[in-house]
Formats: structure tokens, sequence, C-alpha cells
């Protein structure tokens, strides 16, 4: 998945599922994938995913 | 006032020996003056924040979270935040992140003098303020020094921005 990809390469660290991500490395993908991809997802949208997935998806679909 | 929230985020106001002392001893001002939230997830990790009354702001005090789950505890965040009508907060670099990403707005912090026969003391951990709050105050007109910090709101703010509040 595209999201986990970009997680490593921000946090140096695997992550497997959403739990795994606390509220400031949150964030800071967030800003940064916005960023890099030239996207405006809010936080908001983000909050209301339930998991990795979802998150993927606001961001590469 | 303390409130417990459950996993549908909705408080429940308790009383200060039912809160773990992993969770009180981040509570930094006396809990008369303002409304504590907690978060227990079923590993005993916590989420927490507080408010203290400021004029007509309330100004969002003592954050901190173990949880790992990143969205729960931005939803926690929010829907706290929503209780009330103007909040702000003065957050350090890791909380400015969660109030910029949120989009609240912000503004520049400047100290200036000023003097306050009835300055208080916000935070009972640390006494060093109650001296200063006595002689300055942050305010976001120009003033003696910029700080680096920011301050972020929602609503209006009130005239006086306390020393010991962040």
């Amino acid at each position: 998945m595209q999201l986990i990809r970009e997680f490593q390469k921000v946090f140096n660290r695997d992550i497997s599922s959403l739990d795994e991500i606390d509220s400031i490395e949150l964030v800071i993908l967030v800003n940064t994938l916005n960023a890099k991809f030239l996207k405006s997802v809010d936080m908001f949208e983000v909050i209301d995913c339930a998991n990795l997935e979802e998150i993927n998806d606001l961001f590469f679909k | 006032m303390i409130y417990s929230l459950n996993n549908h985020l909705s408080k429940i106001e308790t009383s200060l020996n039912d809160v773990p002392i992993d969770v009180t001893s981040n509570w930094n001002s006396p809990v008369e003056k303002c409304d504590y939230y907690y978060f227990l997830d079923n590993n005993s990790e916590f989420w927490t924040i507080g408010f203290l009354k400021v004029e007509d702001a309330h100004c969002a005090i003592d954050f901190k979270s173990t949880l790992n789950q990143g969205v729960k505890a931005i939803r926690l965040f929010v829907s706290v935040i929503n209780y009330y009508e103007n909040v702000y907060a003065i957050p350090n670099d890791k909380g400015a992140h969660i109030w910029s990403s949120l989009q609240y707005t912000n503004k520049s912090l400047y100290l200036t003098l000023a003097w306050r026969m009835n300055a208080g003391n916000y935070c009972h951990k640390s006494y060093k303020y109650l001296f200063l709050n006595h002689f300055f105050k942050l305010t976001t007109k120009s003033g003696i020094l910029k700080l680096k910090r920011k301050v972020y709101y929602t609503g209006a703010l009130p005239n006086t921005l306390h020393l010991d509040t962040f």
C-alpha cells in the first residue's frame, strides 16, 4: 500500500495497522503527503477513516 | 469539573478519586479552576486535556496522549474542543502540528510589559510565573519580544493571555 511506503519514508518505521500511528505522526504524515502530492486532504476527512486502506484512498485514488 | 470520556465520546462527570494517578500527574492546574477530560483504553493507555476558563474563553492546557491510535486521539481532541465556543491554546511544537493540521486560526505572540496587581498563578506545579505574571503579559499585538510559539484559537481570544498556561 502506497500510504505505508510513504509512512516508512517519513518515519523510517514499519506499520501494518492504523493503531500503530500516534497522533503527531498522523498529522505530520497528512501534512507531508498534502505538500508532496499537492493534495488538500483535511484532518476531518482523515479522522472519519476506520483503517489504513481508507486513508490510503484519500491520498492515492 | 472532571469528565471521563467513553468509546462513544460522550462525557460522564466524575471525581478526582476515580482518575488514575498516571492521568492526574499530567494535570498542572488546580482542578477547581478547570474542566479536565480523560479517556482510558483497555491497555491503560490514556488521553487527557484540560480547559482553564479565562474571561469568556477556555484555554486548552495539559494535553497528553499515550494512545497509539492517532485517529482516535484526534477524534477525542476535536469532540472535546467542540464543547466550547471560544477555545485557544499556546501549544508546544508537537501540539502545534495538531492545531495547525485542523486549520485553527493562529497568530504570533509577543511579550509586553503590563503591571497587574491581581495577577494569579494558574500552574500549581510551577510558581516561577507568579512573579512574571505581575509584570508581563502575552499579546497578539507587537510587543517587546516575539515568541517562537503561536496562539491557536477558535472564536474570540481573551484580553489577557497568561504566561503560565503553556
